[in-house]
């Protein structure tokens, strides 16, 4: 079963609940009751509850305890009792459904995010609770490993399963039913798949809850209920031209890449490695032109974040390596920065500085030689129109996540820069604030902004970047216009990603 | 370094095979010895021993045990110095000028006090650099009865440590890019220290939040019935092995005392 619903709408409460955590561990006001199985989840102990119902995070790094990977899968074990003799078979079993058995000796800090995710699943595999719940499992992983959790999650088919996802297009094959919760935590609407993807899209889409794509684009197309990923689709499309030609109408068209000018960004061999001696980035080449919306994507630990690091002068480039309109950054003063590149952190609050909304903004305005009470005023017009202007008073830390990212993205917009470089800005969004944020960035990119944004997501990259630059273990592998990317099979797949969606129609469609 | 040195240890070793808990609790009681003796020649002996052990059983190499002694050995230095100058004039005085005097019993204070703290940097060297954590925890659970619960909840603690510093340095990063003014001084320090700490801060609680979550929904809980996937054996041979190291140290004291170079410690500041 599937949950669905607008960031805040309860999902995730609503998971805790199920599994005790609330109102026991921590402490909520409830009414109503929850019986797993034949358990009252209200008075039974969290840890009880364990051994009838398993709970997956979405964060790889905060819910795995133990050094390496047999004994992670062994803990859940030890905690129900089991005899260390009886252990051995259940988790070689477990390891195997997930296929991370020629990983077992291996140590946890070495796994990536998405290994990560399928060991915590055999953790809970092993545990054998008839019940999963899933919070949104793959919400940091790249699309290889996505695709993989979720191959590894039909492979081991749990008696029951509850998820809570956004990246619909995988999951669609394992459902047989579909809640969705509307923004004030209610159920919108409930049943089959394909009636809830079907007659009760509109509903859904009106909430700012989002369709698997291949659904959004049938339904767009006018074409037929009941496609639901995008083998229907290509099947659809393959039967009939009249199909084909109206899936075309629809398709969103690429962004045209940016006139050759001049350079915004010049990166010219940069190498950089980690003080404990792991190379990050090695011999990168990458030019930025002037007005271009660039996509850098790459799987997780490619190195995208550390080569963003070095273009806003966070890790210092050694000297002629990182030009920013013409100026060698290892020259730049740090103050002057600001106004040059702008930097949005993947976690907001690494950015903020002051103690309330207001003074963010006005920190920034101060710096660029504003006098005080401009700053206080040209503060409250940018602060408005970001829908921020009732919270000036808040400190940054209250805001939704929503808003965070918001105010994160206009304080270095403030700086008046040039250049804004962001890191995973869709990340912890729900569809609908994505989609304003992405439709803003377009808008400022039209009128000049340079944009670079670091993604895993190839679907935003294909509908809203001019270019793409993709990068794999510390090198950048190709680098072109995003209209260009069905050429790229070989890179992408090699860097652990896919074709957009609707890319992948497209050739489809041209196909046939 | 420290950092280093916390993330590589040397377990395919006697010392690294030894068990981690027996390891700590000889350690602890050899430097507790340490602290009543008040010559330089006693810690001398014991340092000495100790780097041996350490770079002949534990497989460390020397210069990493010389790298790793770096930082105390500035300590001991400046507590040698300091001592030299401000110490009391007592026994044979070289030198007198004011309140600095320049005497025999100073130097011996000093270098009795610089090489004590040698003596627990090396030891604590010898621990840290051949035993895995996540060994010594459950060793600590299962024959010294400490909680799980509280167990479990330093691995967890140990796992993030490094993460605190990846976050450390974007934070720094992104405040000194925002123009964030360096301000002079004690004051501006401290200012400064809280507004690294802020985000730090949330951060670490907001994960320490989700991993206990995590740990009890796979069912960790209070008063249960555990059993041990792995079992760190405490054998004669380690019990024997703590004895032994508490007895040779005993022993280095034993033998200054019968030659008349053991000072020890009655009362006197310093």
């Amino acid at each position: 079963m599937l949950l669905l619903g607008p960031s805040g709408a309860g999902k995730t409460t609503l998971l805790l609940t199920l599994a005790g955590i609330i109102p026991q561990a921590i402490y909520a006001e409830t009414t109503g009751t929850v019986t797993v199985g034949d358990l009252d989840a209200q008075r039974t102990l969290p840890a009880t509850l364990a051994r009838s119902i398993g709970l997956l995070f979405q964060d790889p790094d905060a819910q795995l305890c133990m050094p390496t990977v047999e004994e992670e899968v062994a803990f859940g074990l030890e905690n129900l009792g089991v005899s260390p003799g009886a252990m051995e078979p259940r988790i070689r079993t477990a390891l195997d459904a997930v296929g991370l058995t020629s990983r077992r000796a291996m140590r946890i800090d070495r796994l990536s995010g998405g290994l990560r995710q399928r060991l915590a699943l055999a953790d809970l595999l092993a545990m054998a609770a008839p019940v999963l719940l899933l919070d949104e499992p793959t919400a940091h992983l790249d699309p290889q490993g996505t695709r993989a959790f979720f191959e590894a999650l039909g492979h081991a088919a749990p008696a029951s399963l509850l998820l809570v996802e956004h990246k619909l297009e995988h999951v669609v094959s394992l459902l047989t039913r579909v809640v969705a919760l509307s923004p004030e935590g209610r159920v919108l609407a409930e049943g089959l798949p394909a009636t809830v993807f079907g007659a009760q899209a509109p509903l859904l889409e009106a909430t700012g809850i989002w369709l698997p794509p291949a659904a959004r684009i049938a339904r767009e197309a006018g074409l037929e209920a009941g496609i639901l990923t995008f083998d229907h689709l290509a099947t659809a499309v393959q039967r009939s031209p009249d199909a084909a030609r109206k899936v075309a109408q629809v398709l969103p068209v690429p962004r045209r890449p940016v006139a050759p000018g001049v350079d915004a960004l010049t990166v010219s061999a940069l190498s950089y490695t980690y003080p404990r001696g792991e190379r990050a980035l090695h011999d990168i080449t990458l030019h930025v032109t002037a007005g271009d919306f660039l996509g850098l994507v790459g799987a997780n630990g490619s190195g995208k974040t550390t080569l963003a690091l070095h273009l806003v002068g966070i890790l210092s480039p050694p000297p002629g390596r990182v030009r920013v309109l013409g100026q060698d950054m290892a020259e730049i003063h740090p103050r002057q920065i600001p106004s040059l590149i702008g930097y949005v952190f993947q976690n907001p609050e690494h950015q903020f500085i002051a103690e309330t909304v207001l003074e963010e903004v006005h920190h920034t305005l101060r710096q660029r030689g504003f006098h005080e009470a401009d700053a206080t005023t040209e503060a409250r017009n940018i602060l408005a129109a970001y829908q921020l202007g009732p919270l000036e008073d808040l400190h940054p830390y209250q805001l939704s996540q929503g808003a965070k990212r918001r105010l994160s993205v206009l304080t270095a917009l403030a700086a008046a820069p040039q250049i804004l470089v962001l890191d995973e800005p869709t990340f912890g969004q729900d569809a609908r604030t994505n989609a304003a944020l992405l439709k803003e960035l377009v808008r400022l990119n039209e009128q000049g902004l340079t944009v670079v944004m670091i993604t895993h997501d190839m679907d935003t990259v294909g509908q809203f970047a001019r270019s793409v630059a993709i990068m794999r273990d510390g090198r950048i592998t190709h680098q072109g216009a995003v209209v260009d990317l069905p050429h790229c099979h070989t890179q992408l797949e090699e860097a652990g990603l896919e074709l957009p969606f609707a890319m992948r129609v497209w050739e489809v469609v041209r196909g046939g | 370094m420290f950092d280093r040195l916390c993330s590589h240890y040397e377990t395919d070793s006697p010392l690294g095979r030894w068990n981690p808990a027996a390891k700590a609790l000889a350690v602890l009681v050899v430097s507790l010895l340490l602290t009543a003796i008040f010559d330089p020649v006693t810690p001398l002996v014991v340092l000495i021993l100790s780097i041996l052990i350490t770079v002949l059983l534990g497989r460390v190499s020397f210069v990493a045990m010389l790298a790793g002694l770096a930082p105390a050995t500035a300590l001991a230095a400046g507590l040698v110095w300091t001592n030299l100058f401000f110490g009391r004039a007592e026994g044979s005085v070289w030198w007198h000028w004011g309140p600095f005097s320049l005497s025999e019993a100073s130097l011996i204070i000093g270098l009795s006090l610089g090489l004590r703290v040698l003596c627990f940097a090396s030891y604590s060297l010898l621990f840290l650099t051949t035993t895995d954590p996540s060994r010594f925890i459950l060793s600590l659970i299962q024959h010294f009865r400490v909680p799980y619960r509280f167990g479990y909840a330093m691995l967890a603690v140990y796992r993030f440590l490094p993460m605190l510093g990846y976050e450390f340095l974007l934070i720094r990063g992104a405040q000194r890019i925002r123009g964030v003014p360096q301000r002079r001084g004690v004051r501006g320090w401290v200012q400064e220290a809280v507004r690294y700490m802020i985000p730090l801060l949330a951060a670490a609680l907001r994960r320490a939040e989700r991993v206990a979550i995590a740990m009890e929904s796979r069912g960790l809980g209070p008063g249960l019935h555990r059993t041990y996937y792995r079992y760190i054996p405490m054998r004669a041979l380690d019990v024997g092995a703590a004895l032994a190291l508490i007895g040779v140290n005993a022993l280095i004291i034993g033998v200054s005392w019968k030659l008349g170079v053991l000072r020890i410690w009655h009362g006197q500041l310093y």
